[in-house]
């Protein structure tokens, strides 16, 4: 049967060497995506239980790293998600009270508060092309949209960080 | 700052941010790994006999899709659904009706579409809680350049938990969703709310999307006013009357097999005022509902109204 040969023909060793070149870039990427660090190892974990637990269907073995970045951005966009779902619904219940996220980061640059302010798709894109230093094509088939959008994003991120620099500066 | 300096400060700040994560390979993930390579394997195996078993099924069934009755064959595309705007610039927009579901009992396994051609349903874990049939997409297409898609379900009566859109008193249900991949959010309408009669025939809900980035074209993407509702079978039109005097027929799109009732939906200019009218077979008025909306705030906190409004999602803009 060539499922099962393939997909449990990755060795212990293959696996370790797999998860300390790439786990550790995933638990950032997730990090600057979540700005919660401890949630970030978490996704950066289980995004290499997922890919690792289909290696064998990967088209490209090789592009593992592209594979766990992807899944990555995937599973920390349905975190906001639900985190956005289940801010509405306390909201509906409780009275609300402010809460200030960025507090518990360190803000070391005004600029990061910025950056998390922004909405996910354009944080994402951002992330991806300044600390993944990708281009817009892989940041596209990371966010499985066209290189088009991720240009319309990037630009968006980019206008709305200059108005807060600016803003900053009045 | 120039563009370039900008671009290697945000560089920094990202390097800065980013934690250094040395750390080797847990004990135990081998063998995580390998117990989800054995359910991989499994449900490879799964979808490959569904899939022989589908096509005999479907071998089988062409003779009966060829003498299916004629209400259960696809429509034609509406051609009204989204206004006209008034603004210079003509926004892209476009409507397209769904065909009808092949199958809808059970749960969609195939979890949130991602794809951007694909039209987006909001998938939500422990969803089979109160969830008859499969989220259905009955009618998608483009509003100011953006993504929509209405999505139509039966629902059993639940009573909802914090992830949750709220508390379902059972009957058919709905998700009006704005973005290729839900992120501007949508809202949950239902015939059946804590606001409507149980034998209700109409229910309508509002939906207000007003974050607008600074630097973004309002041309393309928010302000966003759509409204959506439910009808049942004694309502035999639904007409969209605006304060200026004009009327618009709403197209109703039948529910998938397993909901009894159609949806309909609209998107109007930011702030537009009048009244959705529900009518019945003789042309008396059975239902209505104000365009409760009003302008849409410039806010990431979306905006939703209506006694047919069961949940809101808001759009995506904070990390963690």
């Amino acid at each position: 049967m060539r499922v099962w040969e393939e997909t449990l023909s990755v060795p212990v060793g293959r696996l370790a060497a797999l998860y300390e070149e790439h786990v550790g870039r995933a638990v950032g990427l997730a990090t600057l995506l979540t700005g919660d660090r401890y949630v970030a190892e978490d996704i950066g974990h289980d995004a290499f239980l997922k890919v690792a637990g289909r290696f064998g269907d990967l088209r490209d073995p090789g592009a593992f790293g592209a594979y766990l970045r992807r899944t990555v951005v995937n599973m920390c966009r349905a975190r906001t998600r639900r985190l956005g779902r289940e801010r509405t619904a306390l909201d509906r219940q409780v009275p609300h009270e402010a809460v200030d996220l960025d507090s518990r980061a360190e803000d070391r640059d005004e600029l990061w508060p910025a950056i998390r302010r922004l909405p996910y798709r354009q944080r994402a894109a951002l992330v991806l092309r300044y600390w993944e230093d990708l281009s817009e094509a892989q940041i596209a088939q990371a966010m499985r949209c066209s290189p088009r959008a991720v240009n319309a994003l990037l630009s968006r991120a980019m206008a709305t960080l200059r108005g807060e620099i600016r803003r900053d500066a009045g | 700052m120039n563009e370039t300096g900008l671009e290697r400060r945000i560089q920094d700040v990202l390097d800065d941010n980013a934690p250094a994560w040395p750390r080797s390979m847990p004990r135990g993930t081998a063998f995580k790994v390998r117990a989800r390579q054995g359910v991989t394997a499994v449900a490879a195996i799964g979808v490959a006999v569904a899939l022989v078993l589908a096509s005999i099924g479907l071998v089988s069934a062409i003779p009966r899709a060829v003498t299916r009755p004629a209400d259960r064959q696809t429509e034609h595309p509406p051609t009204v659904g989204v206004l006209p705007s008034p603004q210079a610039t003509a926004p892209i927009n476009d409507v397209t009706e769904a065909p009808p579901a092949e199958s809808t009992s059970g749960e969609d396994t195939r979890g949130v579409p991602v794809h951007s051609w694909e039209p987006y349903t909001d998938q939500q874990e422990g969803q089979e809680a109160y969830l008859v049939t499969q989220k259905h997409v009955v009618a998608y297409g483009h509003v100011k350049g953006l993504e929509w898609s209405l999505a139509a379900y039966q629902t059993r009566e639940y009573a909802g938990a914090p992830i949750s859109p709220g508390h379902f008193n059972g009957g058919p249900c709905g998700d009006l969703f704005v973005g290729d991949m839900g992120e501007y959010g949508g809202m949950t309408i239902c015939l059946h709310t804590d606001e409507t009669a149980s034998g209700a025939q109409f229910a309508m809900a509002g939906f207000g999307n007003g974050y607008v980035p600074e630097g973004y074209d309002p041309e393309i993407g928010p302000p966003i006013s759509g409204y959506a509702g439910v009808v049942g079978s004694e309502i035999a039109r639904v007409e969209l009357r605006l304060a200026d005097g004009a009327t618009h027929e709403l197209t109703l799109y039948a529910g998938p097999e397993g909901v009894d009732a159609r949806y309909f939906d609209v998107f109007v200019d930011d702030g537009a005022e009048g009244t959705i009218v529900a009518l019945g077979q003789d042309g008396s008025e059975l239902g209505h509902g104000q365009l409760c909306l009003g302008p849409v705030p410039h806010s990431p906190d979306n905006v939703g109204c209506g006694k047919g409004l069961l949940g809101l999602a808001s759009v995506v803009t904070r990390g963690g």
